[in-house]
């Protein structure tokens, strides 16, 4: 039996062939339609996406109603709580607190799911509803609730405890708690500001430290004036904080305990010590040490007073600060013939340049978070002092805030606010000429706003969350 | 073949009576003389009669009746012979029932036992166009909104949202076995227009060649966490019936209401793919992240907040109300949004 070969060709499958084209067509047709569809999208191996992107810039709308209470204290208590938390949202620019003037219902207290129909109406996407009540022995006891007003979920609720003193931290941790949850970082209201304080004519100031909570509230003064103060530091962990001092005459660094309000001076030092900062572990403090015609970075363990020199370049190497982790320090140095940053190892050893911009740079402040090095800036194209960030390697510079003098950042312990001290030539509303106010802006470069002291301010530090 | 045989030799007969006399005298030898050889060839193979009949029968059988009769003639083998049928049958009385019996005497398997005869069952998707769609849902709204909130201020409740059933598409009813048939045709032809050039026939002939036949198989079910690969399939919601003028439309539309934090960390890396559903008007009824990101944002609280801000966006009374085209109103859809800084 011969086997022929066998063709793929029958006169069936040739039909089914001719009629498989007849039906490709139509089928190739219909389908056009949706090949853009398909191919549109933008990559990325997904097809068939809605997208949704240039996003602007845009407070978040939060409806803040007085919490409310049993009795008419408690209501008081919880209307005060309300505006604490609204004034803290506020000043961060990243909320946009609807009046109360605007409600159509009060806050509801009693736990229940509120009307959102009510809050969506008047352009709310976030509510804080509570209570506040007057508990016995001088106690409170506040909770409050964070609702999603567009999906109808509540997002975040929250009971404290406390005494009737600490109302006011209990507002600041509950504006924490409301920014961390809708902004994905961690707040920083609940935190603390130590700064110069000056009163006095122009060249005859008295200058003493001062400590105030971020919304100027309890501020208080810590030193009497009988000796200049400078550049204050908190401790990352302790009540504690370092700082210059001309006690006697002699420029030392001091710490200061704030609980006992006690002063003792960081090791004995040939010469001058200045511009102290704590490591991030608290363990030990960098400084500068003034030397013949230069100035060294030294470090000092808290535990054995021990120090240990970090620079010897025979230059000027003053301002030292750890980067968050601790492993690195940026510094300003003139080691290269003009004044500019410079990081390098915790142990010391060879430095790299990372400001090239014209003009000086000093002060060089890690931020919290690593991304970036906030620094002072002087001369250059304007002449005017200014302040920048750049990246850790240099990168990405942007000037913050310019000014006849702008000096001295710092970080909010969320690495999101800096504060720093603005002087002006001007005569302000207190009528003094040169006066110096503490300022804030946030990092993206918006949201500048002076910050109220009573007296004229500079070298603001920031401390850590207290809670 | 005897038959036309002895017809042709009628219908010769017709002929010569009106034809010329000459030849009646052929004809008539001719016939006498195939009667001879006929009658030798009787006589001669007296053996080879009786085969043909049952053939005819046979064939008959089949050729008469519908597809629905042939497979009784089919089923039953016993019946061809006409002849000695009778004593064959108590047999096929219990055979024949068969095709009423399976639907009357097994209703637990296909809850329609009334169900017209197998034609019919293999017949409806073809002249019900909307049967992909999912059936009527007339109750979307309170299905989609979220129920209110429980008053428990645990953090957790903003995670797991809570899942409403989502208006999966009712699984496609089982198609009743069709008793299959040998010489039946096992799909109805999709054309049933008459063979025409006419306009009209032609776009019916397309129409019904595009026109879907079967339930679908492969339905979107939101709650099985995406594809094994993570990826998802955006194809499975009507995001794909738009067409890329549409989706950048409703992107533009919705951008009006998307913000966020410029100074997040990372922000420049930020993506996410949320799944939102519209109602019958096209106003944004829910939006959750797509099964494929729910991984990543439940790792992630910048990116939860990002994907939250996604949320409120799309669900903004100023921008909630999409502009979808109008073929695609009237229904609950389900898109995919990809919100990106």
């Amino acid at each position: 039996m011969s086997v022929s070969p066998v063709l793929p060709l029958s006169r069936r499958s040739l039909l089914a062939g001719a009629a498989g084209s007849l039906f490709a067509a139509p089928a190739a047709f219909a389908a056009q339609p949706l090949a853009p569809s398909q191919a549109g999208s933008g990559g990325g191996g997904q097809s068939a996406v809605i997208d949704v992107n240039r996003a602007r810039t845009d407070p978040i709308p939060i409806a803040v109603p007085a919490l409310g209470g049993g009795d008419g204290n408690s209501a008081q208590l919880g209307q005060d709580i309300a505006t604490v938390v609204t004034n803290d949202l506020a000043r961060s620019g990243l909320f946009r607190p609807i009046a109360q003037q605007a409600y159509i219902q009060a806050g509801s207290s009693q736990g229940e799911a509120p009307n959102f129909q009510n809050w969506k109406a008047i352009g709310a996407q976030a509510l804080v509803t509570g209570r506040a009540e007057a508990q016995g022995g001088g106690q409170i006891r506040v909770e409050f609730r964070l609702w999603d007003v567009l999906p109808q979920t509540q997002i975040q609720g929250t009971a404290y405890t406390t005494s009737q003193a600490n109302w006011r931290r209990i507002a600041h941790i509950i504006a924490d708690v409301i920014y961390e949850r809708l902004l994905g970082e961690k707040g920083y209201f609940d935190t603390r500001i130590v700064y110069i304080g000056a009163t006095g004519p122009r060249g005859r100031q008295t200058k003493r430290l001062a400590i105030m909570d971020q919304d100027s509230e309890n501020n208080r003064f810590l030193t009497d004036g009988s000796w200049l103060v400078l550049t204050p530091r908190f401790h990352p962990t302790r009540d504690e904080i370092a700082f210059m001092s001309y006690a006697n005459n002699r420029p030392r660094v001091y710490l200061f305990n704030l609980g006992s309000g006690q002063q003792r001076v960081l090791g004995e030092f040939p010469g001058m010590t200045f511009s102290p900062r704590f490591s991030p572990d608290g363990n030990s403090v960098i400084m500068s040490l003034a030397t013949g015609q230069g100035s060294d970075i030294v470090s000092v363990d808290l535990g054995s007073h021990a120090s240990r020199r970090l620079t010897n370049s025979g230059a000027i190497d003053v301002s030292p600060c750890y980067s968050p982790d601790g492993s690195q320090i940026a510094f300003n140095s003139d080691r290269g013939g003009d004044q500019q940053l410079y990081v390098m190892g915790a142990g010391g050893g060879s430095a790299k340049r990372i400001s090239f911009g014209s003009g000086r740079y000093a002060t060089p402040v890690w931020s919290p978070r690593g991304d970036l090095i906030a620094f002072t800036r002087f001369g250059g194209e304007s002449g005017n002092f200014s302040i920048g960030v750049m990246h850790p390697d240099g990168s990405g510079e942007r000037i913050l805030s310019e000014g006849f003098s702008v000096e001295g950042p710092t970080f909010a312990p969320n690495g999101r606010v800096l504060m720093f001290w603005r002087q002006s030539s001007a005569r302000d509303s207190r009528g003094s000429g040169f006066s110096s106010r503490l300022v804030s802006v946030d990092i993206t470069g918006f949201n500048e706003r002076v910050v109220s002291t009573p007296t004229d301010a500079s070298d603001p530090a920031w401390s850590p969350l207290a809670a | 073949m005897l038959q036309r045989v002895l017809h042709g030799v009628g219908h010769l007969d017709n002929r010569t009576n009106g034809i010329n006399p000459g030849l009646r005298t052929g004809a008539i030898i001719s016939s006498a003389v195939h009667l001879v050889i006929l009658l030798l060839l009787l006589l001669g193979l007296p053996f080879a009669q009786p085969a043909p009949e049952p053939q005819e029968t046979a064939i008959a059988m089949v050729f008469d009746g519908t597809a629905e009769s042939s497979i009784h003639a089919a089923a039953p083998a016993a019946v061809p012979a006409p002849a000695p049928a009778p004593d064959v049958m108590p047999a096929p009385p219990a055979q024949q029932p068969p095709k009423p019996q399976p639907t009357e005497a097994s209703p637990p398997p296909p809850p329609t036992p009334p169900s017209p005869p197998p034609l019919q069952a293999a017949a409806p998707p073809l002249p019900t166009p909307p049967l992909p769609v999912p059936p009527p849902m007339p109750s979307p709204a309170p299905e989609i909104t979220p129920p209110p909130p429980a008053a428990i201020p645990s953090p957790q409740q903003a995670q797991p949202l809570p899942t409403p059933p989502l208006p999966v598409p009712p699984p496609p009813s089982p198609v009743p076995p069709s008793p299959q048939s040998a010489t039946s045709q096992p799909n109805p032809t999709k054309n049933p227009a008459p063979q025409s050039n006419a306009l009209e026939n032609t776009l019916e002939k397309l129409r019904s060649l595009q026109r879907q036949n079967q339930p679908p198989r492969a339905r979107y079910n939101p709650q099985s966490g995406g594809a094994p690969n993570g990826g998802g399939n955006p194809q499975s919601d009507d995001t794909s019936a738009l067409s890329t003028s549409q989706r950048g439309a409703i992107g533009d539309f919705v951008r009006r209401c998307w913000t966020t934090d410029p100074g997040m960390l990372d922000l420049d890396k930020m993506e996410v793919l949320l799944t939102v559903t519209t109602d019958g008007g096209g106003v944004v009824r829910r939006a959750v992240v797509s099964p494929e990101d729910a991984g990543r944002v439940a790792s992630s609280m910048r990116l939860r907040v990002f994907s939250e801000r996604a949320v409120r966006a799309v669900m903004d009374p100023n921008c909630a109300n999409l502009p979808l085209p109008p073929n695609l109103m009237g229904q609950v859809r389900t898109f995919t949004f990809r919100f990106r800084p």
